[in-house]
């Protein structure tokens, strides 16, 4: 995959069979699969600006290699793509954790933002009809000692 | 003052369908997703002194030049950049924008950025052009260094005699890591310096 997105990039017209080529390929491949999975992590609901710095750090060797190697420095390219791996590794097994994390406080945000609707509003709705309740018990307790008015314009 | 039963109920019955409506808010919100703004990137060119101004026209040969270069992620999300640098001459291709297809010169040196949704990033970028020489109406550059790294190039561009000047430019493409093709794609924004090699 990281093979074809070189040539949709048009970095490369000729394939990357070499020794150097292999590794800037995996080190590619490494570093779009960690951001996919820091991608997965922050739709769950992760903050992933810790991951994200991490792995600019790895896209940044990344770049550094392919310049290298577009520079006709192999050697340092190969050098600079290794040290991609590990980072890049890193970062998707803690964005895997992180977006396991997410999911779980996620769904436990949900189930207590449902809660809060289904209690505060009955809870209100009771309170509501004590009130009304003892307005009304009220009420008819003062109508025997009314007495009745007479509008003297209309009598 | 007379108190109707009637009236009480009415504001009573109101009160609490406000009431309701508020505590299943939180809820609704869950469920009701609101449309998200315009989603896009930016990419921009800044001169030495981080404005518009004193941006590099004129070209020495081995005189290092500086200008800056920024991304912004507007996307809603975070987003895994790449920056290429190319250079061309009068003849060479401009990316289309009514296509959205690139340039088919290829990458010199390329940047890698990830910004979450709403950051900026900014880097400097250096460049110096060398083996420039002027013959016959021919100008040509051997090579370009682009922060530091040499890259050959072999470049010729003619007088062009409208606008004085043996003309060459300095492109900036950015492309977007689109995750669900697991492809780098062209995002239709390019920055282009137009350069004149002066003797």
């Amino acid at each position: 995959m990281a093979f074809s997105s070189y040539l949709y990039g048009g970095h490369f017209a000729f394939a990357q069979t070499d020794q150097t080529g292999s590794k800037l390929q995996a080190a590619n491949s490494a570093v779009e699969q960690a951001f996919k999975a820091v991608l997965e992590a922050e739709k769950a609901g992760a903050n992933v600006t810790s991951l994200l710095v991490q792995l600019n750090v790895a896209a940044g060797d990344l770049a550094q290699a392919e310049n290298s190697y577009q520079a006709g420095d192999s050697n340092t390219a190969v050098v600079q793509a290794d040290s991609v791996l590990p980072i890049a590794q890193s970062v998707t097994n803690s964005a895997q954790g992180a977006q396991q994390d997410a999911l779980v406080s996620g769904q436990r945000t949900v189930w207590l933002t449902i809660a809060f609707s289904l209690i505060g509003a009955s809870e209100l709705v009771f309170a509501l009809f004590l009130v009304w309740r003892r307005f009304q018990r009220r009420y008819m307790e003062k109508i025997p000692g009314l007495k009745p008015e007479v509008d003297e314009n209309k009598a | 003052m007379k108190i109707r039963l009637k009236n009480v109920r009415t504001v009573l019955v109101t009160i609490g369908l406000i009431g309701v409506l508020l505590f299943a808010s939180p809820t609704i919100s869950l469920l009701v997703k609101t449309p998200s703004g315009l989603k896009f990137s930016e990419l921009y060119v800044l001169g030495p002194n981080h404005t518009f101004g004193n941006l590099p026209f004129n070209i020495v040969a081995d005189v290092n030049y500086s200008v800056y270069l920024g991304v912004v992620n507007q996307m809603g999300s975070s987003c895994y950049y790449r920056s290429y640098v190319k250079i061309g001459n009068e003849t060479g291709s401009l990316p289309n924008a009514t296509l959205g297809t690139p340039s088919s010169l290829p990458a010199l040196y390329e940047y890698n950025s990830l910004l979450v949704d709403g950051e900026t990033w900014e880097t400097p970028l250096t460049f110096e052009v060398n083996g420039l020489s002027f013959s016959g109406g021919i100008s040509s550059i051997a090579g370009v260094t682009i922060n530091g790294l040499e890259f050959p190039v072999n470049l010729t561009s003619a007088w062009d005699s409208k606008n004085s000047g043996y003309y060459y430019y300095l492109l900036v493409e950015l492309w977007l890591f689109n995750s669900e093709l697991d492809i780098p794609q062209y995002d239709n924004r390019y920055v282009s310096l137009f350069l004149n090699m002066t003797q």
